[in-house]
């Protein structure tokens, strides 16, 4: 059985060591230690929204989480996994998030990319259109992180006729170029479409 | 590895950012992790060996560092006791 040692780990990454353990294991117990209250209820509460069931003893200054995954947890898993083959389609207009200050703007975008690295949910698919063409051409500050999302299997699309306006077509780095077609049809066929 | 500053406000953030680059030195904006409480979401992340040369060029311009974190391999945070200079 495996015993997985939390303790002195910051929020959140006890659940994201259990999480871990828990996808390796097939079927059986495993015990996460932490050691305070918040710790254990958040990976409590991880385990047990997959279906596991747990058993919490105290041990001195730490809890020990006996977590038991049966076969029934791991087909409500996967029912969780093709949820998650939704399409989500992430619409990118300008290089800037949201309306005001330019300089906030570009902040906030750099600040925006770099957290869907982190996140558990992916989108399938970036596109970019109008100014957000930019940000995967030469010279762009988010260049790095666009090449990471698409390492991470995040198809990143530009739309060409911006790429062509802003004279950027020999400088995209990263991603493809695509169309008005493609992206319109992809847009329509998402199940979710996120506009930052 | 990696060091992160974090500071009181986007304004500072900007500031330091304009300046630092303007020096050479190499920095990220990174989003302030939830682990780190900050009024202000954006931090700047450099590598460790130009830490220090950071700190000086800010302090000169007035601009102060409310916190100075290590970050790890494993994208880990750890603070540190004290800013040195």
């Amino acid at each position: 059985m495996s015993v997985i040692d939390c303790r002195g780990l910051a929020c959140p990454q006890p659940v994201i060591t259990t999480k871990q353990a828990l996808d390796q294991l097939k079927e059986g117990e495993m015990i996460v230690i932490v050691d305070n209250t918040v710790s254990c209820n958040n990976v409590e509460r991880f385990a047990r929204s997959q279906g596991c069931s747990v058993e919490i003893k105290e041990e001195g200054q730490d809890f020990h989480l006996h977590i038991q995954k049966t076969k029934t947890s791991r087909s409500l898993e996967l029912s969780q996994e093709e949820k998650k083959v939704q399409k989500i389609v992430v619409y990118i207009n300008s290089h800037l998030m949201g309306v005001g200050e330019e300089a906030l703007g570009a902040i906030l975008m750099r600040s925006f990319l770099k957290t869907l690295l982190d996140m558990e949910i992916k989108p399938s698919q970036l596109i970019l259109i109008n100014s957000g063409v930019r940000m995967a051409t030469e010279g762009s500050e988010v260049l790095e992180t666009l090449r990471s999302l698409s390492e991470k299997g995040i198809e990143i699309l530009s739309c060409g006729t911006c790429l062509d306006f802003y004279g950027l077509k020999e400088k995209l780095k990263v991603g493809k170029i695509s169309n008005m077609y493609d992206i319109a049809q992809s847009l329509l066929e998402a199940d979710r479409l996120i506009r930052p | 590895m990696k060091c992160v500053f974090v500071f009181e406000s986007v304004h500072r953030v900007m500031k330091a950012e304009k300046l630092l680059k303007g020096k050479g030195v190499k920095i990220d904006l990174i989003p302030v992790p939830r682990e780190i409480s900050s009024d202000c979401g954006v931090a700047i992340e450099l590598s460790g060996d130009s830490e220090s040369e950071a700190l000086l060029i800010l302090k000169e311009n007035r601009i102060s560092v409310v916190e100075c974190y290590k970050r790890d391999l494993r994208g880990r945070f750890e603070k540190k006791k004290e800013i040195q200079i």
